[in-house]
């Protein structure tokens, strides 16, 4: 190539100087190199020229447990390509990366490009922090970002502007009961509040304190409250805790888990961030810290009393709440051995799971069957409902007159007293069983009063004549012939259908019925043939074979049958191509036959063997033009 | 249901082998019930049904319910069965106190005269004496289409059917008679679909078989085993649908306390 370039081509020398005429000189060639160079060198440290790099920090004064925003800045005229930075180890300082971002402006023609890098910094300690200088990896060279200052003051410190306003938290929990003291198994509501201003994924946990038995926690749903010019959300669930001892018995503290969104400072609206909408996307977007913390009440302290033992009831089998009894018996009217069946609805506040009614096992004249006891619940927090107990009591004497009454006794914590629910015995009437109420009247209804009234139906009498017997076995619709019997009918429908149409068809071809009708006299007509030949009965032997000559010959020539003779052999035969053997034997037969008509005794020969002859005149006859 | 159908003989266990048993029966039992009414020794002597149906009927007007009732099984047990002989043992075990019993042949007597008032009057009757109060009255299409038997609204639904086909056949034999035939026809086809549908409900009125509880050591189990647990015990007289039938027992339905297994020998199974 060098040697190319010192050796000049007039004609590129031409093409190059044309407008100096000038040839191409050596100094020319290595300014050119030089201009080059510059060039190279001058494009090669232009982006680094042309990027700024900046460290912004917001707010710059922040309380202790707050966090704010540093973003380090990388702008040039194109997109630069850069790595996030490495945080420094800072006592009092956690750095948390939050991701890129870039943008894209023009001003005035002129097009600049950033990538920022942004790291939430929360302080631990107050003070003066230096962040920085922050070294950058841009475009495969190492570059430094500036340093930039962080003020942390104290926690009580309010004077931030991204701190609550007046001191107040970012959120809190409370736990709060309408009961001060309770009985043992009383419900006592408890109801946990959450008060949040911003954030998410809140967790309750169920209290869990020895003492008590807890229900399931339920939500009650949430309110907006203000609290010293604060707006919290309130996020409320209720547990009912039941205490199982007596004493001064700890609740709680609650505990839930929740993550706070902590709005950064805005850069150009000078706005309270308490006034952002619970769980709505704040002005920056993503750039809200997410922090996640456990929230804990205080605790509660419940003085629990023993249930009383003045007026408690025998039957008293710990139940507390409020309640109401049905009971049911049906059906009142048995038999010795038929069940009667009991069942108890008790309906109420309170643990219905405690709710227990001493049903004995063995009730005096009864045989008892356990039955179905179970529990429906018919609100949210499981506290009213309705148990059902139900047993079976098989009555084994005619003497029991009555179901045994019912008592069910609670403690009514709110009157401090205990009651009893009872239900009187139900009168039943027990007949005796079949075999001893053979004879015995007949109860069919009861009076007004419900009373039993006593009809005595007579049996309808005897039959006196065994009368006709019966076959006692399945329907006839399941036995397995029957669906034949009841088709029989079709196929005698069908054997008409196919006749009618066959009948049809003949009518309309008089040749087809002709040709159905000759193979059917055919065979009949020769055997008659045979037999007069046999017989020896030459008149009639002759009648037979000219009817026969005739049938033949009408059935090929497709004319009627009588007045056929042997003219029809010239007339008709001959033209159709007939051997001439054929048309002279039928000739033949013809006159064998006018001979036997008109002078019988002058006709000869034995009977059979003309017979046979004439057969096979007849087979060819038949088989002529097929 | 003709005098004919006499020699064809019955049951539904019984075959020529019971033919033969109800002669030797005829006669032994013959000979026992004349002594068992005459009160003196004697012979025995041939007998036929009747005779001993006559018997029976003695019995039962002399007071000895549970023996008519025995003579009565007799005569059934070996073949014979006609609406008296059913509805007569169930008079005889309802007076014997067995309205099991009485409500298994009473049930049977109407299978087979289903419009015979007296065997409605004391079905009904037994009925009541098993639930303790009046059976609820059926409703009033249920009442129509049991006024017939299924095999009376089988067999009228075919006479229909065969009518309208051979009206059919006749059309096609002799076309000169489609003009007549016509309504004929139609009224013979109308007849017939209405009968087929009376046939069909009168088919779902029963879909699954039926059974009555004889024995008053019936219990209902949880399952086809002795060891299985109690349900409850049944009543003589309830009638029971059998959903199933495993060996010598049965899954029924219909009991107080729901579905249940319980020995067929206590049960007395229906015709379907």
């Amino acid at each position: 190539m060098a040697r190319k370039l010192t050796q000049p081509n007039p004609g590129a020398s031409r093409r190059r100087w044309w407008a100096g005429g000038a040839p191409a000189k050596g100094w020319i060639i290595r300014a050119g190199r030089a201009l080059a160079g510059v060039f190279l060198l001058t494009a090669a440290t232009l982006p680094a020229a042309a990027l700024s790099l900046t460290t912004d920090v917001t707010p710059r004064s922040i309380r202790v447990g707050e966090s704010a925003r540093l973003e380090i800045r990388i702008e040039g005229p194109s997109m630069p390509q850069a790595e996030p930075p490495r945080m420094p180890r800072i006592d009092g300082l956690t750095f948390r990366y939050a991701g890129p971002a870039s943008q894209v402006r023009i001003i005035n023609g002129q097009v600049a490009q950033s990538l920022s890098f942004n790291y939430y910094v929360t302080a631990q300690k107050e003070g003066d922090y230096t962040l920085g200088p922050f070294e950058v990896v841009v475009d495969g060279r190492t570059l430094r970002a500036p340093a930039t200052a962080l003020r942390v003051r104290a926690a009580g410190d309010t004077n931030g502007a991204a701190a609550p306003a007046g001191g107040r938290r970012w959120a809190f929990l409370t736990l709060e009961t309408p009961l001060k003291e309770a009985y043992v198994g009383q419900r006592v509501p408890v109801e946990i509040s959450l008060y949040i201003v911003a954030g998410q994924n809140y967790a309750p946990k169920p209290l869990n304190n020895p003492g008590f038995v807890f229900g399931g926690m339920e939500p009650l749903g949430q309110t907006q409250v203000v609290l010293d010019g604060a707006r919290y959300t309130v996020v409320r669930h209720q547990q009912n805790a039941f205490p199982t001892r007596t004493g001064e018995l700890t609740l709680g503290p609650a505990e839930a888990d929740v993550t706070l969104r902590i709005p950064q400072q805005r850069r150009r609206r000078a706005i309270d961030p308490f006034f952002d909408d619970f769980f709505n996307f704040s002005p920056f977007g993503g750039m809200d810290e997410l922090r996640p913390v456990t929230l804990r009440s205080d605790p509660l302290t419940l003085r629990v009393k023993p249930l009383p033992q003045a007026g408690r009831p025998s039957d008293f089998s710990g139940a507390v709440g409020r309640f109401d009894m049905d009971v049911t018996v049906a059906p009142t009217n048995v038999a010795v051995g038929e069940p009667i069946h009991l069942k108890i609805r008790i309906e109420g506040e309170g643990s219905l799971e405690n709710v227990n009614i001493p049903l004995p096992e063995e009730v005096p004249g009864f045989k008892v069957y356990p039955g179905q006891s179970q529990v429906e619940v018919t609100d949210q927090l499981r506290m009213r409902g309705v148990r059902t107990i139900e047993r079976d009591l098989v009555p084994l004497e005619v003497s029991v007159d009555r179901v045994p009454g019912v008592r069910f006794s609670y403690f009514d914590p709110d009157a401090g007293a205990y009651r009893t629910i009872e239900h009187p015995p139900t009168p039943v009437l027990v007949r005796p069983a079949a075999r001893e109420q053979a004879l015995a009247p007949v109860v069919i209804s009861r009076d007004e009063e419900g009373r039993p009234t006593t009809h005595e139906r007579e049996l309808a009498p005897l039959k006196e004549q065994l009368g006709e017997l019966a076959i006692v076995g399945p329907a006839l619709l399941r036995r397995p012939w029957f669906p034949a019997l009841v088709l029989t009918p079709l196929a005698a429908w069908a054997a008409a259908w196919g006749w009618r149409r066959r009948q049809d068809r003949l009518a309309a071809d008089p040749a087809l019925a002709r040709r159905l009708a000759f193979a059917k006299a055919r065979g009949r007509r020769l055997r008659e043939l045979r037999r007069l030949a046999a017989a020896g009965d030459r008149a009639a032997f002759f009648a037979c074979a000219f009817r026969c000559l005739q049938e033949h010959l009408a059935e090929r020539l497709d004319l009627p049958a009588h007045g056929l003779t042997e003219a029809v052999v010239d007339e008709k035969l001959a033209p159709m191509g007939a051997p001439a053997d054929l048309l002279e034997a039928l000739r033949h037969w013809f006159r064998l036959c006018d001979q036997a008509r008109y002078a019988p005794a002058s006709v000869e020969g034995n009977l059979d063997e003309m017979a046979r002859s004439l057969e096979t005149v007849l087979d060819r006859v038949r088989k002529l033009g097929r | 249901m003709n005098r004919s159908s006499r020699s064809v003989f019955r049951h539904p266990q019984a075959g020529a082998r019971g033919r033969f048993l109800l002669v030797l029966l005829a006669v032994w039992l013959g000979g026992w019930a004349g002594r068992a009414v005459a009160g003196e020794p004697n012979t025995p002597t041939p007998a036929t049904p009747e005779a001993v149906f006559g018997a029976a009927k003695t019995l039962y007007e002399q007071g000895r319910y549970a023996e008519a009732a025995g003579l009565f099984e007799a005569l059934w047990t070996n073949g014979v069965a006609s609406v008296a002989l059913h509805y007569n043992l169930g008079n005889a075990w309802l007076k014997a106190g067995e309205p099991g019993r009485a409500v298994y042949h009473y049930r049977l007597a109407r299978w087979l005269a289903p419009r015979d008032p007296d065997v409605q009057a004391n079905l009904e009757i037994a009925r009541t004496m098993v639930r303790g109060e009046p059976p609820p009255a059926p409703a009033w299409w249920r009442r129509f289409l049991e006024r017939w038997r299924l095999d009376e609204w089988t067999l009228a639904a075919t006479a229909a059917f065969w009518l309208w086909v051979g009206l059919g056949v006749a059309v096609l034999l002799r076309p000169a008679w489609r003009e007549r035939c016509r309504r004929p026809r139609q009224v013979c086809l109308g007849l017939f679909l209405a009968l087929a549908v009376g046939t069909l409900a009168a088919w779902s009125l029963h879909p699954r078989p039926e059974a009555v509880v004889l024995s008053r050591d019936a219990v209902l189990l949880h399952g086809p085993r002795d060891e299985a647990p109690e349900v409850q015990p049944l009543q003589p007289g309830q009638e029971l649908v059998v959903l199933e039938r495993r060996g010598g027992w049965a899954r029924v339905a219909g009991a107080e306390r729901g579905v249940g297994w319980v020995r067929t020998n206590h049960l007395g199974l229906l015709p379907r």
